[in-house]
């Protein structure tokens, strides 16, 4: 039985590490202590998380447990008891078949509900596993109902995680358990509600045993022990520029924070068990484009030619299997309004999508695989990573002061942007907003890469007002693309005999994106005359001049 | 926190054997729930493997300082916690009857308990009292065993009239859901009365079958699942228990 239970003053849970020669003593104690032992039974655990951390930020902890006897465990061979705690209230436990990745992997219920409320769109992944064996310890009142239960662990191995764990090397978690030194025997004391005393009495007697004690399950401790960070991993750039060092090392200082946002999401990516891996892989092959554009002067011309054309094909890689990542996730919102009927005759168009979206995934995993990405790879992290003094370059820029080069690459972005706004009337073509955006895209980009050397309060200002201008080409250029995606569909399905009441259904869909897309058309002019304003120049120009200054 | 109540005007139709299988049931599908055994009689708490006892009593626990929180135990079902019956809670309604906003006090008692539990589920004594008032003002919807008797069917419609009576007092009625207790299928009045009871608006269509294995209840000291995980009747109390949460949630 895995059960806990919360005490107001007392943890519901604490972990006892044992070395190696009290284990004996622990177990005798236990007993002496009136404790029953039951079956010692092979148990693996495993914690999980979304990759940014979202139920450890909420104070939950979500642990599968995998044994022999588990109900689910019988039946399938492969079931595991998923048991959430933390926060207030006890745990919520489960059984399910397998472990889960999303929140529609539970059943309907509170439990789903709430994990589906945290996590969004991020899924569940192994943050690191545990496997031993187990031996349950019970203390009972004389009605025969547990009053506390002891985990006994065993043999305890790290095993897995290998998405969470960090990547700085190529150590697998058991050489890090082994370098480590982490301990192949715990204890995990579990309160119940309503008895805290027994269970306080049960850790003093591990303490006089002279063990210690963490007041966390075993999982997380030995994650902790194991040094996992389980603040889990964003796509915030970690770049240390300064306003006076060469616009070379500058850039190659982004190059390289940018390379490594790549490396931290390509496993991810391929294995798109959450579509915000690709995201942050695709943001960041992006940014670097959008520097690389930049670069000319500061860098080789032989190097950047090469890095824009290799990254440009990672790029085009993953943009299919992106926008299809996003139809899916804005499926439930956009056909929320339709009534079952239509809900129901949409079922075969996001069965096609879906489909689609596989394929599109497996065309990104057999690009990320391919030697041609991992010699990219290799060859730019090689570049990054070879000393380079000014005067090996001929670019005019690469010893130039980086704020003053930032400074001219910003100006230059925010005109064509502007430049090409202006010239937007209400007969122009898509596919002038379409490059709108990207231009928006790019001036954003260079103020993220470079944002350590700008100045703060104007910086946030401006990138507040060309956010709010990007949202509305961004939702413009979603809807006109996932308009076309559909028509397509439409058409696929159409020729193996999709019903009359599908198509119409897609008809509606497709009228939805439309209507978005009209209606983002028609406050272009009023979007771009407030993002064209005093305010925005004078932010901008603040920016620049502290640069140029 | 959603709450429940296993309730009818008639005894002996299964209320506890609902309250204590469904609360299980209920924690199976990742619900934290909070069992409160308001029948002083104490057969929810009796099957939890618990003694029936609450410090200060009824009494205690109607005055304005009372909680529910200090009282809570845990029990042998996952998820699954429960404040034990207390012989005073005979008494409830007199301790009641002195409060002004006696309606409430249930549902105040609850309150405090909101963010702990997903699922709250009363087991009711049977008959009508102020406290059964206090339940009804408490809880989203009454889940109401019926066994297949006309004298069971009759229970249903005095509920009603009692809902009806309390609505015109201001207390806005819960969901009544009633579902089909104790049923023998090879017996054709069962069938003919579980056809009766489908027409019920409200009604749930899972009924659970009369079984030795739910009189054993009282023996094993635990629920169904403890000990017949795969009997039928286990199996109806998660399709219940199913019906229900889709309509909670």
């Amino acid at each position: 039985m895995v059960r806990c239970a919360m005490d107001a003053d007392d943890p519901q849970v604490t972990s006892h590490p044992i070395s190696d020669d009290r284990r004996e003593a622990v177990a005798s104690r236990l007993a002496r202590l009136g404790l029953v032992a039951g079956d010692a039974i092979p148990t693996s655990r495993r914690l999980f998380d979304s990759f940014d951390a979202r139920l450890a930020e909420a104070g939950l902890r979500a642990v599968a447990v995998c044994a022999d006897g588990l109900p689910a465990h019988d039946r399938s061979g492969g079931g595991v008891r998923l048991v959430v705690s933390g926060g207030r209230g006890g745990a919520a436990t489960v059984e399910l078949p397998a472990a889960p990745v999303w929140p529609s992997d539970l059943p309907a219920g509170p439990l789903r509900n709430r994990l589906a409320e945290l996590l969004d769109v991020r899924a569940l992944l192994p943050i690191i596993e545990l496997n031993g064996v187990e031996q349950l310890w019970r203390g009972v009142d004389p009605d025969g109902r547990t009053v506390v239960e002891v985990s006994l662990m065993t043999d305890v191995v790290v095993t897995a995680g290998e998405l969470m764990l960090p990547a700085d090397d190529d150590a697998s978690a058991v050489d890090i358990a082994m370098a480590r030194e982490l301990p192949t025997a715990i204890a995990e004391v579990r309160a119940v509600r309503g008895e805290a005393a027994v269970a306080a009495r049960i850790r003093s007697a591990l303490v006089d045993e002279g063990l210690i004690g963490i007041p966390e399950p075993a999982v997380v401790m030995m994650a902790d022990l194991a040094g996992i960070d389980r603040t889990g991993r964003g796509s915030r750039l970690e770049i240390e520029v300064d306003r006076r060092m060469p616009a070379l090392d500058g850039y190659r200082e982004v190059f390289r924070a940018l390379l490594a946002v790549v490396d931290a999401n390509r496993a991810g990516a391929a294995a798109a068990v959450d579509p915000e891996f690709l995201h942050d892989l695709r943001v960041a092959v992006r940014r670097t484009r959008s520097v690389l554009r930049h670069a000319r002067r500061v860098i080789p011309d032989e190097i950047r030619d090469r890095a824009r054309d290799g990254f440009g094909r990672l790029g085009t890689l993953t943009g299919d299997a992106r926008d299809l990542d996003v139809q899916v996730l804005d499926w439930s919102a956009l056909s929320a309004g339709f009534d079952p009927a239509a809900q129901s005759a949409l079922e075969p168009v996001l069965a096609h999508v879906a489909d689609l979206r596989e394929a599109a995934h497996d065309e990104v995993r057999a690009g990320l695989a391919d030697p041609a990405t991992d010699e990219l790879l290799d060859w730019w992290r090689d570049w990054l990573a070879t000393p380079l003094t000014v005067d090996q370059v001929d670019g005019r820029d690469a010893g130039r002061r980086l704020a003053r080069v930032v400074a001219g690459h910003l100006e230059r972005a925010q005109g064509r942007l502007l430049r090409d706004a202006r010239a937007i009337d209400d007969l122009s073509p898509a596919d002038h907003l379409h490059q709108l955006r990207k231009d928006a895209k790019a001036l954003r980009y260079l103020f993220e890469c470079f944002a350590p050397i700008l100045p703060e309060r104007p910086r946030k200002r401006f990138v507040r007002r060309l956010k709010s201008f990007q949202d509305l080409l961004g939702t413009h250029q979603d809807a006109e693309v996932h308009a076309h995606l559909l028509a397509d569909v439409a058409h696929d399905i159409a020729a193996r005999g999709a019903s009359v009441d599908t198509l119409l259904a897609i008809g509606r869909l497709i009228e939805v994106h439309d209507r978005r897309r009209v209606a983002m058309r028609s406050r272009f002019s009023d979007e771009f005359a407030v993002y064209d304003d005093a305010t925005t120049h004078e932010a901008f120009a603040a920016v620049v001049g502290e640069l140029r200054s | 926190m959603k709450a429940l109540a296993a309730y009818s005007v008639k005894g002996g139709v299964g209320k506890t054997t609902a309250a204590v299988n469904l609360a299980d049931a209920a924690a199976r599908t990742g619900a934290r729930v909070l069992v409160w055994d308001l029948d002083p009689q104490g057969a929810a708490t009796f099957c939890f493997r618990m003694r029936p006892g609450v410090v200060g009593g009824a009494r205690g626990l109607v005055k304005r300082s009372g909680e529910l929180a200090p009282h809570v135990r845990a029990t042998d079902a996952a998820g699954v916690d429960l404040v034990p019956a207390d012989l005073s809670l005979r008494h409830l309604d007199l301790h009641l009857h002195r409060r002004s906003s006696s309606t409430h006090r249930i549902g105040d008692l609850l309150a405090p308990l909101a963010d702990e539990y997903d699922v709250a589920v009363l087991d009711c004594p049977p008959g009508v009292t102020l406290a059964t008032e206090g339940v009804i003002a408490a809880v989203d919807a009454l889940v109401v065993p019926v066994v297949p008797s006309t004298l069971s069917h009759r229970t249903l419609d005095q509920l009603h009239e009692l809902l009806d009576e309390l609505a015109g007092a201001g207390v806005a009625p819960p969901s009544v859901w009633p579902f089909a207790s104790m049923v023998d299928r090879r017996r054709a009045l069962h069938r003919e009365l579980l056809a009766a009871l489908a027409s019920h608006p409200g009604a749930l269509t899972t009924a659970v079958p009369s079984a030795s294995v739910v009189e054993r209840m009282g023996v094993e000291r635990a629920p169904l699942r403890a000990y017949a995980p795969r009997h039928a009747a286990t199996s109806a109390f998660d399709a219940l228990w199913a019906e229900l949460a889709a309509r909670l949630w």
